[in-house]
């Protein structure tokens, strides 16, 4: 099964007969101020696809914030136990599922796999919700992605109409499985509702200004010493929000947590805004300036990747954008150096 | 959330400062468990000045650099006791938190105590120092405990 039609009302059991084998996260309410993040949810009542994206990507679901790596006692190591849940994550915007398919780059490729992510992304069907209410802070039509894009996800679902019915489209193989699996709840679509899909596709890019950033990769590989480095990142405050909150940032710190001898060696984030991340034990930091920071941070994305990956690592989810203490954004950082002469 | 500025915060405070002792430390830790430790509060905070924050050092290294949870709130613990006599209760640190997370009713009530224990509000004179940077012998000392003698 490729295409189908889910109503409404059968959303709650769809997910009922999810949970009767795996956890579904969803996009929920988190705090106090109208925020959301993915949690596990029971019913439809609980999912909240309001009109911003979650606040933290959907990246750690699969690249935790702090994960524990192995335990040990002394000198002798003993492995953790990986995830085993296989959950279906349902509500990912098509920005943060396409930048899944760079994390599965940096974490199944180069001969380097990483048991801990691999087992997460494998085991987990990814439904992505086409995004029909682009914020202003959105650009992901401008780093070549698309509201309605399926990159990552096993699954693509869309707004069929203001009932609230949801087309899905098979994405993977994962997913024409998972809409085989659950076919008793799922019809047919007629041509009208695909049309309509096709319209809305449509409409939903239009709301977003696309930035021509063709060429940019030269730009900015020939200004690495340019003045507007420290110019632009001028009131960068050099916290981690815009790489924490970033679905394709994936630089990590290893320690260990220790009681007596006993202890448990963890991965958890760290950002190449910090000062301390490329401080050296002698003393040295090659990028003792916040300057160097965010060109490292701009040109891994928009340089270094397109080398290295063939693409960029932004998908334009406009995170870092809307969350930035001081409004520092980086469309008009690409624009800045786009615009050179 | 609608009127989330609206009475700058004292609502919160009245608010956290009658609950009991066990419900604040609830609160505290649930607040703090949605913590990214990005540091956006400190880099915003006019007062967190240091060169080498507690939470960075690494020889020694005074707590984890995670977000397990202990960590994470010794980090707003001692940032916000840090604080006490010095924060301007400029709210900086709510307004760059991404993660939507109200430091106020803590930084308010550090802020609060200073003003109730040492009359003192920071921020209006240049010349008196911050009551918790100086010493006097009739200082207020009722809260040393001697540990042997509980």
């Amino acid at each position: 099964m490729d295409k189908a039609l889910l109503q409404r009302k059968d959303l709650d059991a769809l997910i009922a007969a999810v949970r009767t084998r795996a956890p579904v996260y969803a996009p929920a309410r988190d705090g106090r101020d109208g925020g959301t993040a993915f949690r596990p949810v029971e019913s439809a009542a609980d999912i909240c696809l309001g009109p911003v994206n979650t606040r933290l990507s959907v990246k750690g679901l699969f690249f935790p914030q702090r994960e524990p790596l192995m335990k040990f006692s002394g000198s002798a190591l003993s492995e953790v136990t990986l995830p085993t849940e296989s959950p279906v994550v349902f509500g990912v915007r098509p920005c943060d599922a396409r930048s899944l398919t760079w994390l599965d780059t940096v974490f199944e490729g180069g001969g380097h796999e990483d048991p801990y992510f691999q087992e997460r992304r494998k085991s987990a069907v990814v439904i992505a919700m086409a995004c029909d209410q682009p914020s202003a802070s959105c650009f992901c039509t401008s780093v070549g992605g698309s509201p309605y894009g399926s990159d990552g996800a096993d699954v693509l679902a869309s707004h069929a109409g203001a009932d609230g019915a949801l087309l899905f489209e098979a994405a993977s193989e994962k997913g024409r499985l998972f809409l085989e699996e659950h076919a008793g709840l799922l019809a047919p679509a007629n041509a009208q509702a695909w049309a309509a899909r096709e319209a809305r596709a449509a409409a939903a890019a239009e709301k977003m200004e696309a930035l021509d950033l063709s060429g940019l990769k030269e730009k900015l590989d020939a200004a690495l010493d340019s003045p507007l480095w420290g110019a632009l990142t001028k009131t960068c405050l050099g916290c981690g929000v815009c790489t924490y909150l970033c679905p394709s940032c994936h630089c990590f710190d290893i320690s260990d947590e220790k009681s007596g001898v006993d202890g448990v060696r963890v991965r958890s984030w760290d950002s190449c805004q910090y000062a301390r991340f490329t401080l050296h034990a002698s003393g040295h930091n090659p990028r003792p300036l916040k300057k160097a920071r965010m060109r490292q941070r701009v040109m891994h994305k928009f340089s270094y990747a397109p080398q290295t990956a063939g693409t960029t690592f932004c998908s334009g989810c406009g995170r870092c954008v809307r969350a930035c203490p001081v409004d520092l954004d980086i469309r008009g950082i690409l624009t800045a150096f786009k615009d050179l002469p | 959330m609608p009127g989330r500025w609206e009475d700058n915060g004292s609502s919160l405070l009245k608010e956290f400062a009658q609950l009991p002792e066990t419900e604040r430390w609830q609160k505290f830790r649930e607040e703090i468990s949605r913590c990214i430790r990005c540091y956006a509060c400190r880099q915003a905070c006019p007062m967190c000045y240091c060169t080498e924050c507690f939470a960075e050092t690494n020889n020694p290294a005074w707590i984890g650099v995670t977000t397990e949870l202990t960590d994470t709130m010794i980090f707003h613990i001692v940032r916000i006791f840090h604080q006490a006599g010095r924060c301007v209760e400029c709210d900086a640190c709510v307004r760059a938190c991404p993660m939507g997370i109200d430091l106020r009713p803590f930084t308010k009530k550090i802020a609060a105590d200073v003003r109730e224990l040492f009359g003192f509000t920071p921020g209006f004179d240049l010349e008196t120092p911050p009551p918790l940077v100086t010493f006097r012998e009739d200082d207020q000392q009722g809260f040393i405990t001697e540990p042997r003698k509980g």
